[in-house]
């Protein structure tokens, strides 16, 4: 346990040694923040309700889809195909560490740091532009709600591990992680709740895992509990365990084919 | 100047086969931008069907300043992707043998990888552009449409500019990634009308960090709302804009120390 320690405290130290970079990474949250949040302010400024949202409600979801962001989408898992590139990634496999236990301590590191200044950059705009925000009261929403983001963080990790793990059979990493994120923009409800699509395309979108990554456990805040919960959430953990068995057959077979090059 | 007109021509002749050599990579990137432009298109076209008007324009328009806005990004891509490759060349030490050569380090550095994902992409954009003016009925007078073509190409020295202050702002701190993405990230802002945005932010995007002149004032000149104040105001900061951009780049070259090589 002690060495996963040293592992978590050395991952903090390097987001320090470039602070600038550092510094750069979270000046780029906060201008598509306010992007997104000025965008919904001026479509609620001739009407109080647009697609069953009122002003409150629509601003805590870009608010809470920001924070459900920052958790379940960051991840160190695309530096995995880098390593795999140039060879570095035999280090995982010879060190006394387990590779899986080595990234997890990574991406609970990084996920920490990201949550910290995420509600660090919320809170500021909370403070200068004193948006109304709607309060989920319900005290029973939060367990579902952070399970659903644990959920959510699984499906991610899931998907974008495998993303990375192709670097074992091709030096085409970069533009499948694109589409990945294109689609991620599109279906995982990062600019507008999903539920107000055509129910036929919203029912369609709950079919895929990409809802589930940040959309889902928002909605769960914002409109609490219901019956209508139960599917999703089976077919979220239906996803989550297709996924994790299939980053499993993809590292079984990428492992055989590892050939350590660059090295 | 024929001399660095045939140099640019073969690095771009280069960049275009290198970038076909990754066929699977461009097919994947292609749908990628696709993906992006379409799901982009579609919110903001979904959004402002249902309430009629964003900040005073309506769906056609608001349409017309974000395919605008496409147009001049694609364009600046386009042109100026050898920038996104910069770091690893001042981190190496590369740069020197570019600063050695007997032609003018931009035309290496600035504009010698042309991506031709971008050239294709422009195709629908204009297209796309041209029906929604139809569609909106507008009858574009000739002098509102020149004055959109003489703001467009301000709209691409800016960018010229920007990307000379990311490659300065390089050599002084080897940070080359997050700058220019920053970079974009304001000029996504700018994607939409700039009236959406309460001063002083507004002023903010459109005279300091000028994506705002950039993006959306060229098509208020389509829509004939421009006066002529802001035609020289344009210009002007698109004067001291180029004198900061060069001023610093000068001055990163007498810092450079080729650390890396």
């Amino acid at each position: 346990m002690k060495k996963y320690w040293e592992i978590a405290r050395v991952n903090t130290l390097q987001y320090l040694v470039y602070r600038l970079n550092f510094i750069l990474w979270r000046f780029r949250n906060i201008i598509n923040l306010i992007f997104i949040f000025f965008l919904w302010t001026n479509i609620y400024s001739t009407s109080s309700k647009v697609f069953n949202y009122d002003k409150a409600q629509v601003i805590s979801y870009v608010l809470v889809v920001t924070l459900a962001s920052s958790i379940v989408l960051s991840s160190r898992t695309s530096d995995i195909a880098t390593e795999i590139l140039s060879g570095y990634f035999i280090n995982y496999l010879l060190k006394p560490v387990s590779f899986f236990k080595y990234i997890l301590t990574r991406e609970l590191v990084d996920k920490l740091i990201n949550i910290v200044f995420t509600v660090i950059e919320i809170s500021l705009l909370v403070m200068i532009f004193k948006p109304l925000l709607f309060i989920q009261n319900n005290i029973s929403v939060y367990p579902v709600f952070i399970f659903s983001l644990i959920i959510g963080c699984l499906i991610g990790f899931f998907i974008s591990l495998s993303l990375s793990f192709i670097a074992f059979w091709s030096s085409e990493v970069w533009a499948p992680r694109f589409i990945f994120f294109m689609l991620v923009q599109m279906l995982a409800g990062s600019w507008f709740p999903l539920d107000v699509l055509p129910k036929t395309i919203y029912n369609f979108m709950l079919l895929t895992p990409f809802p589930y990554l940040i959309f889902f456990p928002t909605k769960i805040y914002i409109h609490g509990l219901s019956v209508d919960l139960i599917k999703p959430i089976i077919i979220s953990i239906i996803w989550c365990l297709i996924l994790f068995a299939v980053t499993r057959l993809v590292w079984l077979k990428g492992i055989k084919n590892y050939g350590a090059f660059g090295r | 100047m024929k001399r660095y007109l045939k140099i640019f021509w073969l690095l771009s002749s280069y960049s275009i086969k290198t970038s076909f050599q990754h066929r699977l990579g461009v097919v994947s990137f292609l749908l990628g931008k696709i993906i992006r432009f379409t799901v982009y298109f579609f919110f903001i076209y979904f959004l402002v069907s249902r309430t009629k008007l964003l900040a005073g324009y309506n769906l056609n328009q608001t349409i017309i300043f974000f395919l605008v806005y496409n147009i001049i990004d694609s364009l600046t891509q386009m042109f100026f992707r050898e920038v996104y490759r910069f770091r690893p060349l001042v981190v190496s030490g590369e740069l020197d043998h570019i600063l050695l050569k007997p032609y003018h380090p931009f035309l290496r550095i600035l504009v010698g990888g042309i991506d031709p994902l971008d050239i294709i992409m422009l195709v629908p954009y204009l297209i796309i552009l041209v029906f929604f003016i139809l569609q909106a009925g507008m009858a574009i007078l000739p002098v509102n449409f020149f004055i959109f073509l003489i703001l467009m190409s301000n709209a691409l020295i800016l960018a010229t500019f920007f990307h000379i202050l990311v490659l300065a702002i390089g050599i002084f701190t080897t940070e080359v990634d997050h700058t220019i993405l920053i970079y974009r990230d304001f000029a996504r802002m700018a994607s939409l009308p700039t009236d959406i945005y309460s001063e002083p932010l507004r002023f903010f995007i459109t005279f300091v960090i000028p994506v705002g002149l950039m993006m959306t004032i060229p098509a208020k000149a389509l829509f004939g709302l421009l006066t002529i104040n802001i035609l020289i105001i344009s210009a002007a900061i698109t004067v001291f804009f180029g004198w900061f951009s060069l001023s610093l780049w000068n001055n990163a070259l007498k810092k450079y120390q080729s650390w890396g090589g």
